[in-house]
């Protein structure tokens, strides 16, 4: 047959079939060539660091600005803490500057006072309402005095102006607060954030934005100051801190922690001194943890403060300890943050933290997945049994989520929240984001609409999460709060977590008694086991009886009384109490309030308390004016560091395809070309 | 020895090594002819102070010249990251900051044909960028890295550095790898020395 002397089938079959397995191995190694970069060896922030080396021939050497360096003192005394940060305006160069800086301060920081500093002079701040104080600073920048304005942004984002610091000059501003340290189980913890992370603020007509009243430069837009500038890649590291806690918890201390810095430790007369080894970048949050000493946990603090006929109470109890022999089944709704501003080290820990999470669903919960960025995906389009066919799909979809895009919460919230009250389950859903958006206002009026019988518990991720919303978004939804701050947090969180999801202790708590006058938060929120209550009480006259109650999860009653007369006294407890009214205050307001009724409550709690709130500032004025007329003054924005981990989020640069299939084409050429020259070598031989 | 025909099944094989082989090579071909006529195109749009086609039916235009004098490099930037820009040359992506501006100006390359160089820049290397005014910006090169493609955030912040960015690795032959290979340059001060009274001619 002529067909079989021209060629031999069987031969072209075979050389065709090992040009293709050639073909495939070469893909394949070029594939692997790709994954064996280790990510982990040229991380951009090893390069970061690396590049502070060369910093300083920058454009910024050319026009000298004022430097800032920050001193923080924090004194614990039992629960309450009080934090004092001297920020230290220095003015190397020849003119005069006004400096704006904007930082995080905790979300239930009360700020009542700010000193200004020059020289050995200080000027006491007053408080005044917003823009009384705006025109008084505006007043006294214009005639040359020194002054500064400490005006609240955002619950958690402050912004302090000092003008006329002139040339060699360097001008403190002293602020203090107070807050309640936090409990968990039977350890105590306290933040002190140190960085502001760049927020995304949603387009679109939903977005409400700031009021005019927040505006406290008129210079400057409200957006443009929650978004203070950023340090370039390669630029130095600015805002040095330096910290020192004094620790005095009234309990012998066992374990002392601080959780992303380096610390020393010093033990004296049962005082505890910490101090940061040295001066610190300000680009993570400042968190220290202490537990009491073995066998010497605290059933419950218990505070009381006299003032105006009044009682103000502080109560922190921990609920009957009976865990149940057997979780209660519930429907766990996952909602995960994949947009831009996680990338990085803030996405591989949600991922982690999901798939242990989902990891927990038996076969009778019901559980869902629902990512969002600029777009909302979820896994199911409803709730599915996590039985391990439901758990491996799971498991694939987690392995595609990738951070990319704008942070969209809103419809991913609508989604999760169905507003229903007659759910069979125990329904929770659980939010992991880092939540910078700049809309908080109106995703809590979504949690506070929407909210049914479902409770949220909000997760945050990354070093400089916006802990206030999620704080607010967990107070609103009933739940609780948990930060995770780097990768192996997750697991010792994460199963914290899901450990008390399992486990409500007590629900419908309320306090009652004949002088009660109000309770705070209102309504007091379920609790889980291993939680601590905190709850603060204002009451009429000088002493009463309290009683505190509340269902069992068997449904069986549950009730302490406690006597209001037997409690230490301890100043300041009013001032903690004012400060979280006006926060209930102001969570009324994204549930529809009257905004002009909150308004004057808020200022008046503010101004008899001296307290910063978002309609009253601190602003202190010097009387001699300091600046000649003849000379200018420059307005300068302090710059901050980008938060630790983080990535520019600004532009996107990795969807350009950078490659062609040139050198694939060709190879795969010359292959083919090669066969068929080794199949005509073949046949040329002699058979 | 007999001397035979090549077979059907060869003769395919060497029509369909032939056609792989032209389809490769024109992709370095058409990338290098397009500079030539983007080179012209981008000096006629100097003199003529507005932008031009570089072929009547282009729907890409040049933005800027970017020149590495140490390995001898010299191309014309496209607006835009899109495939059909990148083809003839680097872009620039559109949400960046233009030349010497505030933030990071980015450009896109291929890493087998007009970005191939990358890989031998060092720190310290002088990259120039010229915009469509005539301006002059120069560049030091800080660092290179190597980044996932999806943790590719660049500043929008003070200070104007410039990103120049391609697949990672060079050599795989595959495209679509998950990698990026990153070259940070900041403006170098002297940038406000050095500004020449007239744009050089290109070439």
């Amino acid at each position: 047959m002529r067909w079989k002397r021209s060629v031999d089938p069987g031969v072209v079959l075979v050389t065709l079939y090992l040009a293709l397995v050639l073909l495939f191995l070469l893909l394949g190694g070029a594939g692997a060539a790709g994954a064996a970069v280790d990510p982990g060896a040229v991380r951009p922030e090893t390069v970061r660091r690396g590049a502070l080396l060369v910093a300083g021939d920058g454009p910024e050497s050319f026009s000298p600005v004022p430097m800032l360096e920050m001193d923080v003192d924090i004194t614990v005394t039992g629960i309450v803490a009080r934090t004092r940060v001297r920020q230290r305006f220095r003015n190397d160069s020849s003119i005069w500057f006004e400096a704006l800086y904007v930082f995080p301060l905790p979300e239930e920081s009360s700020v009542d006072h700010m000193r200004l500093r020059v020289g050995d002079r200080i000027i006491t701040g007053r408080i005044r309402e917003k823009e009384a104080a705006r025109r008084i600073y505006e007043a006294a920048r214009q005639d040359g005095k020194r002054a500064s304005l400490l005006a609240r942004q955002r619950p958690n984002i402050f912004s302090v102006a000092v003008a006329n610091v002139g040339p060699g000059e360097t001008v403190t501003v002293e602020i203090e607060y107070q807050q309640v340290v936090a409990r968990q189980g039977k350890s105590f913890s306290l933040r002190f954030p140190m960085v502001v992370g760049p927020r995304y603020m949603p387009a679109g007509p939903e977005t409400g934005g700031p009021g005019p009243s927040d505006a406290a430069f008129p210079a400057v837009g409200v957006t443009g100051l929650i978004q203070p500038p950023v340090v370039a890649p390669g630029g130095a590291v600015v805002n040095p801190v330096r910290l020192h806690v004094s620790l005095a918890p009234g309990f012998g201390v066992g374990r002392v922690e601080s959780l992303y810095h380096g610390i020393t430790t010093e033990r004296k007369n049962g005082l505890i001194d910490i101090r940061f080894n040295g001066r610190v970048a300000a680009d993570r949050d400042f968190v220290l943890e202490w537990e009491p000493e073995q066998g010497r946990v605290p059933g419950a603090s218990l505070f009381a403060e006299h003032r105006g006929g009044e009682t103000f109470l502080l109560l922190m109890l921990t609920p009957p300890a009976t865990p149940l022999r057997e979780p209660l089944a519930r429907e766990t709704i996952f909602v995960l943050d994949n947009s831009g501003s996680m990338a990085g080290s803030s996405i591989r820990q949600a991922r982690a933290a999901l798939r242990y999470g989902v990891a927990m669903m038996r076969p009778r919960d019901r559980f869902n997945i629902i990512t969002f960025e600029s777009v909302t995906r979820s896994l199911f389009a409803s709730s599915r049994p996590g039985t391990r066919k439901n758990l491996l799909a799971a498991d694939r979809f987690i392995d595609t989520i990738r951070a990319r895009g704008g942070t969209e919460i809103r419809p991913a919230l609508a989604l999760a929240l169905d507003g229903r009250s007659d759910h069979a389950r125990l329904r929770q859903v659980v939010l992991l984001t880092d939540a910078c958006v700049g809309n908080d206002d109106e995703l809590l009026s979504l949690v506070a609409s929407r909210l049914g019988d479902t409770r949220l518990f909000t997760v945050s991720i990354g070093s400089a999460p916006n802990t206030s919303f999620m704080a607010r978004a967990a107070t609103m939804g009933r739940g609780a709060h948990t930060f995770i701050g780097k990768p192996d947090e997750v697991r010792e969180r994460m199963s914290g977590l899901f450990a008390m999801l399992g486990q409500p202790a007590v629900t419908h708590l309320r306090l009652s008694g004949d002088a009660m006058a109000e309770t705070l938060p209102a309504p007091l929120p379920d609790l889980y086991h291993g939680q601590v209550l905190t709850a603060l009480v204002r009451m009429r006259g000088e002493a009463g009886r309290l009683r505190l109650s509340g269902l069992l999860p068997d449904r069986t009653p549950w009730q302490v009384d406690l006597d209001s007369s037997r409690f230490g006294d301890r100043p300041g407890i009013a001032v903690l109490w004012a400060r979280k009214k006006m926060n209930s205050l102001m969570e009324g307001l994204v549930s529809g309030a009257d905004p002009d009724q909150v308004r004057r409550a808020v200022v008046r709690l503010a101004l008899a308390n001296h307290l910063v709130s978002r309609y009253t500032s601190l602003v202190a004025v010097e009387e001699q004016p300091a600046r000649p007329v003849d000379r200018t003054l420059r307005t300068h924005r302090q710059q901050v560091n980008l938060p630790a981990g983080w990535q520019y989020g600004m532009v996107f640069a990795g969807s350009a395809a950078t490659a062609t299939a040139w050198p694939l084409l060709l190879s795969t050429g010359f292959l083919l070309l090669a066969v068929a020259a080794l199949a005509a070598f073949l046949r040329r031989r002699p058979e | 020895m007999r001397r035979r025909r090549p077979g059907r099944a060869g003769l395919l094989l060497l029509a369909g090594g032939l056609i792989f082989c032209l389809a490769g090579a024109w992709i370095p071909v058409k990338a290098e002819l397009a500079q030539i006529l983007l080179a012209l195109a981008w000096q006629e749009s100097l003199d003529l102070g507005r932008p031009v086609r570089p072929w009547p039916w282009a729907d890409i235009r040049p933005v800027a010249r970017l020149r590495v004098p140490r390995l001898g490099r010299d191309m014309i930037v496209l607006s835009g990251q899109s495939g059909a820009a990148l083809a003839f040359g680097p872009g620039m992506h559109e949400q960046g900051a233009g030349p010497g501006g505030q933030g990071t100006c980015i450009l896109a390359g291929h890493r087998d044909t007009s970005f191939r160089f990358l890989r031998r820049l060092r720190r310290g290397d002088l990259v120039l960028l010229d915009d469509g005014r005539g301006r002059r910006w120069r560049y030091r090169v800080e660092s290179t890295t190597v980044r996932r493609a999806e943790d590719l955030w660049f500043s929008r912040g003070p200070g104007a550095g410039l990103a120049l960015v391609t697949c990672y690795p060079f050599d795989a032959l595959r495209p679509g790898t998950r990698h990026r290979f990153v070259v940070l340059c900041r403006l170098d001060p002297a940038t406000f020395r050095h500004r020449p009274a007239r744009p050089e001619r290109v070439r």
